[in-house]
């Protein structure tokens, strides 16, 4: 009796135990330096088993740590659904673009290569596309879209919270034009690398895509814009408004619908292979 | 009661004295499981039994107080509808630690109290005899900030229309698929059978389909989410409501998927909208 309760005290300390989270630094071959990075891997992490990933990614003028600071609930999340999450950095306003203009700023090639790659080869994951999502908020929404869309032979979810999905009109106060240049020389780059246009070129293998946006949010129109020209295209996706601006308060509450539907799309891919 | 629950506590411990391993598989069987009551709640306003399916995580204690989900079936279905179709409800009320009630609304009730038939009282049923019951019979937060209702299809309009009505039984509405404005459909889904020929009783249909009420009821209090898939027939009357909200400033959830009006679109929904009402709910 006395063991068996020793057993089942062990069960519940088990179960109690959080997500861990860590701070690592991912060495980026293209920008001969390393990108810090935040990883949670929930709390059964010490077993056999490999997990699905989402890289989560965040907004303008933020970092690696936004996600988990401003929105610690994700770590229950990862042990509810039982998968990691990756925060890399987006060095405040990279638009996580491949830069035409500056080449220490390689942050498609990163996110979209390199980081998958380095995450797989360290950390017990499904090394699978079925298994690995892209998503985040503002800066990040373009960034999950644009790197997903480009990149869907590594990824097969993506999405966008509050995205900013349209650079092609954002030509100033969020250094996009430090990134693609002038907008009249780069002008092929400033219309091609917008996610709104970014969609036209369909991938062929096929992505599952949610997007979100407050209704209160000055990046509506983006998203409005972006439901449409999907819906023109035919091209499947989850899209939702709802209450809320372009704040805190509506990223902790979209990131819990979003986690949610990748978690359903990895677990509908580990049901048929 | 009591006494058969401390029966089975015993047996497992029995078993638990033999076998470790087959402990600790049974402990946490134990530990999350959640049971199906089907009841018949007798209707003194229809003067006849009605099934109601409650789906209720058992909690290690009893004393806990939990929020209540209702769930109204479609047009030709039953009270088993959700259960059938969207099995996975009873984890995510468990994770939820919420009781979810699933009532039988009839064949095409359209959950009124029919203006032309006299039979057909399912709003007073489920408002005035059903709720007070749940609430009496489980281990309830009684309290319009812990109650939610949703449904599909038919059921859609029925969770608005009920929840718009009764604000002070309901603080949170969903709707999946819903046939939001029944109007364009006025040879559709037997409703003729409750509100009357529309050519006829045009204010029948008018004052009783959800996209009118919001004209005349404050919904301000309420938290409102609903869907529809792209392919739907009721695309359009969502889009319509959904329009109407914004005009309105009325706070709402709003999701546009693919999908039509089927099994694969409600059982996918149905997650989402739980999930929200999991957020309502810890508001508070």
């Amino acid at each position: 009796m006395k063991n068996c309760m020793l057993v089942l005290m062990l069960l519940v300390v088990f179960s109690l135990k959080a997500a861990t989270v860590d701070t690592i630094s991912v060495p980026s071959a293209s920008m001969h330096r390393s990108i810090k990075t935040v990883i949670i891997k929930p709390n059964t992490y010490l077993g056999n088993k490999q997990f699905p990933v989402v890289y989560l990614l965040h907004g303008a003028f933020g970092s690696y740590s936004n996600w988990v600071l401003k929105v610690p609930h994700i770590k229950q999340m990862a042990d509810e659904m039982q998968m990691m999450i990756v925060c890399p950095d987006g060095a405040r306003t990279s638009w996580y673009f491949d830069s035409p203009i500056d080449s220490s700023f390689k942050f498609e090639t990163f996110i979209g290569t390199e980081l998958p790659q380095f995450i797989d080869a360290n950390f017990k994951t499904i090394a699978n596309r079925k298994a690995r999502a892209i998503t985040g908020l503002s800066m990040g929404g373009h960034g999950g879209i644009f790197i997903g869309f480009r990149h869907a032979d590594t990824f097969s979810g993506c999405g966008s919270m509050s995205g900013a999905l349209h650079v092609t009109v954002i030509t100033r106060g969020y250094e996009v034009e430090k990134r693609l240049g002038d907008t009249g020389v780069n002008k092929k780059y400033w219309n091609e690398w917008s996610a709104l246009n970014v969609i036209e070129k369909k991938p062929s293998d096929s992505l599952s895509i949610i997007i979100d946006c407050g209704t209160e949010d000055r990046v509506m129109p983006m998203n409005r814009a972006m439901h449409e020209k999907m819906l023109k295209l035919n091209i499947a996706h989850d899209y939702t408004e709802r209450p809320g601006n372009h704040d805190w308060r509506y990223w902790e509450n979209a990131i819990d619908f979003q986690l949610m539907y990748f978690n359903m799309l990895f677990k509908k891919h580990a049901s048929k292979p | 009661m009591p006494h058969v629950e401390i029966q089975v506590a015993f047996s497992i411990l029995a078993i638990m004295k033999k076998i470790s391993f087959t402990c600790l598989f049974l402990f946490a069987a134990l530990l999350s499981f959640a049971s199906i009551d089907t009841l018949l709640v007798y209707s003194k306003q229809m003067n006849k039994s009605i099934k109601v399916l409650v789906i209720k995580p058992d909690l290690p204690s009893a004393n806990i107080q939990m929020p209540v989900v209702y769930l109204l079936h479609g047009y030709s279905a039953n009270y088993n509808q959700w259960l059938n179709e969207a099995p996975s409800i009873i984890q995510q009320g468990k994770d939820m630690q919420s009781i979810l009630v699933l009532p039988d609304g009839g064949y095409s009730s359209w959950y009124f109290d029919s203006p032309i038939n006299t039979a057909v009282r399912y709003e007073s049923f489920i408002i005035k005899e059903l709720v007070p019951f749940i609430d009496s019979a489980y281990s309830t937060k009684a309290d319009r900030n812990y109650r939610a209702i949703t449904g599909l299809s038919m059921g859609g309009h029925g969770a608005f229309y009920l929840a718009m009505r009764n604000q002070t039984v309901f603080g949170s509405a969903g709707s999946v698929c819903g046939g939001l404005d029944i109007r364009p459909f006025p040879n559709n889904w037997q409703l003729n059978k409750v509100l009357g020929d529309l050519s006829a009783n045009a204010e029948n249909w008018e004052k009783n389909t959800v996209i009118n009420l919001i004209d005349s009821i404050d919904i301000s209090n309420l938290n409102l989410i609903f869907d529809c898939g792209l392919s739907d027939f009721f695309l359009n009357v969502n889009r319509a409501m959904h329009q109407k909200l914004l005009l309105k400033k009325i706070p709402h959830d709003y999701t546009e998927r693919p999908g039509t009006h089927n099994t694969a679109y409600w059982s996918n929904s149905i997650n989402f909208q739980l999930m929200y009402f999991q957020h309502q709910f810890a508001k508070n």
